[in-house]
């Protein structure tokens, strides 16, 4: 499956497939202006199963719902970012789909696994499967910044030699800019750097999924589009990225599908195409709040968000 | 990065191993302080009561600590199963014919003696019976001298080894004083040869001889109060003895009998200056003196078996049967020197001298 | 809400902790089985928590332990002789050196300072995703974080304790040269000779115990914070009052145990 053509092929989709699904999962009623509506793909000729399947979850915290009802298949091989305002909980939705968080109701499956009826090795297997981009960067303290990037080889990649992870380190750290002395610990450098390493710690062991919350905050343009650029290589490398951003960057040159997000619900999940050719007024409040934050562009916040007349980055 | 951190590993490397090393030295230590490591050879012997003994006692062979007893059990037949054993670097002490004696002191706690067979054989299989000293089996090894008793192992047995010859001597001047009494009886009788002056001289020599035997028996014993254990025997010895001579003044046609007798030689008695009667008083009284001593120095044996009652039962019974047969032989003496005719008769006769001189001066 | 109702919710919360806990420390000792069983990467994490826990408080130990074997030197020769006992100040040493309160003053020590600071790093561990990290990135953080500082603590405990011994006793005998002056080849023996191997054995075993208790308190309340760097001070008290309790409980039952 060729990447260039991912972005149209939601549209391809067949909606009544995807009702039918949604009605398995007790969702909204097939409509075609349904506000959830599952992109899946031709699963005609060859049914891919998603990376990550939500179903029926809701996560609360301290008796205030933070996430409701929420069901969905992360598409495989694909990127999908979560967008929306401040605390409409995106950063539990993302850990939620990673197997951070537990659900309260529903369950999660990545790659198949179930996390929370897994046994320890599998689980583990299954996490060395994925990589994960803090917000804050949370690289161990007590470790070196060589040390971070090594410890997930060190658990996971046995079959590499010693060698060949001093070469993929360093390969990885000079793709993304950061030159610093490695031996420092994360305490002594700047938190762009942190972020960096963080993103290197999370993509070093070759993971399948990328979880990303907040990639480029904190981290200077320059690097942000380094950081982009391996994005992009990684997702032509078949990768599954889900990424929760404010940055328009990623937004635009990555996603193929977006998760709108309000107040814990999922307030529209489609492809890129229909999400910013959405002409209802709340996604688009939503998207030009969430978009502005690193956006200085002033035309049309749609526009932006539209891969075919970007030409923001390149 | 501080020093301590960059040589982590060697620091803490240190730390263990000096840890492990002391804490395994110490156990070294204590193993071969306590010999974990030496084997301990089993045996059993039965007592006929377990007081006094006690797990952990020590069973010591000429002073040394040579093994330890390890558990006490009532058996059916109330007889109490000791199981002890004997250290392996003194495993060769122990023979066939060995015996082990249970010996208290009078501050409690006790020991084990063990006494090696004279035979120089193996040492008895594990398990096997050692028999106690005062078992019939050990009284028979001990009569056939098949194992050697140690007297001086203890200082009880040293004492009793310097009494031993002071002992036979009163025995020596007791019996003096048996011959004596007969000569003296043949002589009252006129059957003897010999001067009777002459004989009570001898006798009067016996008695001091006597005396001072018995204070040597009072210094020894003074000495060995504390360690009175194996007295009996000895003291028994006596006990006959002074039976003996007792019983010999009690004889009929003894020295008392004679001397009451108003048909027998009373009249030579009283012709001779008063000169026997004097004597005869005066033995008796030294007797008398010498049995009193005796009586004392048993009266303090006796007060400190009293001490030793609890664990030296028989013993008392001993000295009490010493002290009768002593108070037998007073109670003849007394009834020598409370005969109507001695007592009316002698101090008279002690007062008479002077009259009697008087009235047979003024005769002449 | 009734009273029965409040006392029923506080129950079930209780056998819930309780419950918690219990599986809490049923993972550290299979996953601290695990790390000793595959360890490789986690080596140095289980050094540098000896270094901490153990070497760093080898002054304090020395230092308390010294101090106690002379003043029970030093109040025993001045007491015991009256009752003409003095050869029992070796029991006494060891009695209390070696029997209760080396383990116990050696197990306080370390939860004094390596409990609180244990509990202090996984708080803000858990606060700055630093668990998180290692859980998305499949490294277990039991193995990894907790197992090491398990060992790490009940090691330290169990050669502190040791060291405790033996500045103890080796203390006192310094101590005896200015009051009592006895030989040191009289002095071994006679400490030797009243110390018995179920001495040791019980001193190990509750050296072992304890490190493991405050080990176990130290992490979980640490990782008992959930969000806000305000718990972490709380988690840290926790540890430390929890985990004296639970040393003294633990040690008055092994000493029951052990004369039972």
């Amino acid at each position: 499956m060729e990447p260039d053509d991912r972005p149209d092929e939601p549209e391809s989709a067949d909606p009544g497939q995807a009702e039918d699904l949604l009605a398995a999962l007790g969702g909204a009623p097939a409509d075609d202006t349904a506000p959830v509506s599952a992109p899946i793909e031709d699963r005609v000729v060859e049914p891919e199963p998603p990376a990550c399947r939500l179903v029926g979850i809701a996560v609360a915290a301290d008796g205030h719902d933070i996430l409701q009802e929420v069901s969905i298949d992360l598409p495989a091989h694909a990127c999908t970012v979560i967008m929306g305002p401040s605390g409409s909980g995106k950063s539990t939705l993302l850990k939620t789909a990673a197997g951070l968080i537990v659900p309260d109701t529903g369950y999660v499956e990545i790659l198949g696994t179930d996390p929370s009826h897994a046994g320890d090795r599998e689980l583990e297997r299954l996490r060395a499967r994925n990589g994960f981009v803090f917000q804050d960067d949370a690289l161990w303290q007590n470790l070196s910044l060589l040390q971070n990037l090594t410890l997930p080889l060190q658990y996971h990649r046995h079959d590499l030699a010693s060698d060949s992870v001093t070469e993929r380190i360093n390969r990885l750290v000079g793709e993304l800019g950061a030159t610093r002395r490695l031996e420092m610990r994360p305490a002594n450098v700047s938190a762009g750097e942190r972020k960096i390493i963080s993103f290197v710690r999370a993509i070093v062991g070759d993971p399948e999924i990328l979880f990303l919350d907040e990639p480029t905050t904190s981290v200077d343009g320059e690097h942000a589009d380094l950081m982009i650029r391996k994005l992009k290589e990684l997702k032509e490398h078949n990768i599954t990225l889900v990424a929760v951003t404010h940055d328009a960057r990623i937004a635009s040159q990555l996603a193929d599908y977006v998760i709108v997000l309000k107040e814990g619900r999922v307030l529209r999940f489609g492809s890129l195409h229909e999400i910013s050719r959405s002409n209802e007024p709340e996604i688009e409040r939503i998207l030009t709040d969430v978009l502005s934050e690193t956006a200085t562009y002033d035309g049309d916040i749609l526009e932006l968000l539209d891969p075919d007349t970007n030409t923001y980055l390149t | 990065m501080k020093l301590r951190y960059r040589f982590a590993n060697q620091v803490v490397g240190v730390f263990v191993i000096l840890a492990v090393a002391l804490t395994v030295a110490l156990i070294v230590l204590m193993g071969s302080n306590q010999r974990w490591f030496k084997k301990n050879f089993y045996y059993h012997s039965y007592f006929t009561t377990a007081s006094d003994i006690a797990p952990g006692m020590p069973i010591t062979f000429r002073g040394f600590t040579i093994g330890k007893v390890t558990a006490i059990t009532l058996q059916e037949d109330n007889n109490v199963d000791v199981e002890f054993y004997i250290q392996e670097e003194f495993i060769d002490k122990a023979n066939e014919d060995s015996l082990i004696q249970l010996v208290t002191s009078p501050l409690g706690g006790g020991q084990i003696i063990f006494h090696q067979g004279r035979m120089a054989t193996d040492p008895p299989p594990e398990g096997a019976v050692i028999p106690t000293y005062d078992s019939k089996q050990g009284l028979r090894l001990r009569e056939e001298n098949r194992v050697i008793v140690l007297r001086s192992t203890d200082a009880i047995a040293q004492a009793l080894d310097q009494i031993d010859p002071i002992l036979s001597n009163v025995d020596l001047v007791l019996s003096n004083l048996a011959v004596l009494t007969d000569d003296l009886n043949a002589t009252l009788r006129g059957e003897a040869s010999g001067p009777v002056a002459g004989i009570l001289a001898g006798a009067e020599g016996a008695v001091a001889e006597l005396e001072q035997t018995v204070v040597r028996v009072n210094q020894v014993l003074d000495d060995t109060t504390e360690q009175i254990n194996s007295l009996l025997g000895e003291v028994e010895g006596i006990a006959s003895n002074l039976g003996e001579t007792t019983a010999a003044l009690r004889d009929p046609t003894g020295l008392v009998p004679m001397l009451l007798d108003p048909k027998g030689s009373l009249a030579t008695l009283l012709d001779d200056d008063n000169v026997l009667f004097d004597q005869i008083v005066g033995i008796i009284a030294d007797l008398e003196l010498s049995i009193g001593s005796l009586q004392e120095s048993i009266a303090d044996v006796e007060n400190f078996t009293e001490y030793l009652n609890t664990t030296q039962p028989q013993l008392t019974g001993i000295l009490e049967e010493g002290r009768q047969t002593l108070d037998a032989s007073q109670d003849v003496i007394e009834s020598l020197r409370n005969n109507p005719l001695l007592r009316g008769g002698i101090p008279e006769a002690q007062e008479q001298p002077s009259t009697f001189e008087s009235i047979r001066d003024e005769a002449f | 809400m009734g009273a029965i109702e409040r006392i029923g919710a506080a129950t079930i919360g209780r056998v819930r902790g309780l419950l918690y806990a219990l599986g809490f420390m049923v993972d550290v000792f299979k996953q601290t089985f695990r790390f000793v069983t595959r360890r490789k990467v986690g080596s140095r994490v289980l050094t540098m928590q000896v270094l901490f826990t153990g070497v760093e408080a080898l002054s304090v130990v020395a230092t308390i332990s010294l101090s106690l074997g002379a003043v029970i030197v030093i109040q025993g020769l001045s007491l015991l002789p009256q009752f003409g006992q003095g050869q029992l100040i070796f029991d006494v040493l060891i009695i209390v050196i070696t029997r209760e309160l080396g383990p116990l003053l050696t197990a306080v020590i370390v939860t004094a300072r390596s409990g609180t600071a244990i509990s202090t790093e996984l708080g803000n561990m858990v606060i700055s995703h630093e668990i998180e990290a290692y859980v998305v990135t499949g490294i277990n953080p039991i193995r990894h974080i907790v197992a090491p500082r398990f060992i790490g603590v009940t090691l330290s405990t169990l050669l502190l304790n040791l060291y405790f011994n033996i500045f103890g006793l080796l203390g006192s005998f310094v101590v005896t040269q200015f009051v009592n002056p006895i030989p040191l080849g009289e002095y071994l023996n006679g400490m030797l000779a009243s110390l018995s191997l179920t001495d040791v054995v019980s001193s190990v075993v509750k050296s072992i115990v304890f490190g493991a208790i405050i080990a176990l308190i130290a992490t979980y309340h640490g990782l008992q914070v959930e969000r806000a760097t305000t718990e972490i001070p709380v988690a840290a008290i926790r540890s430390v009052s929890h985990g004296i309790t639970m040393l003294i409980i633990a040690n008055a039952i092994i000493t029951l145990v052990y004369y039972i």
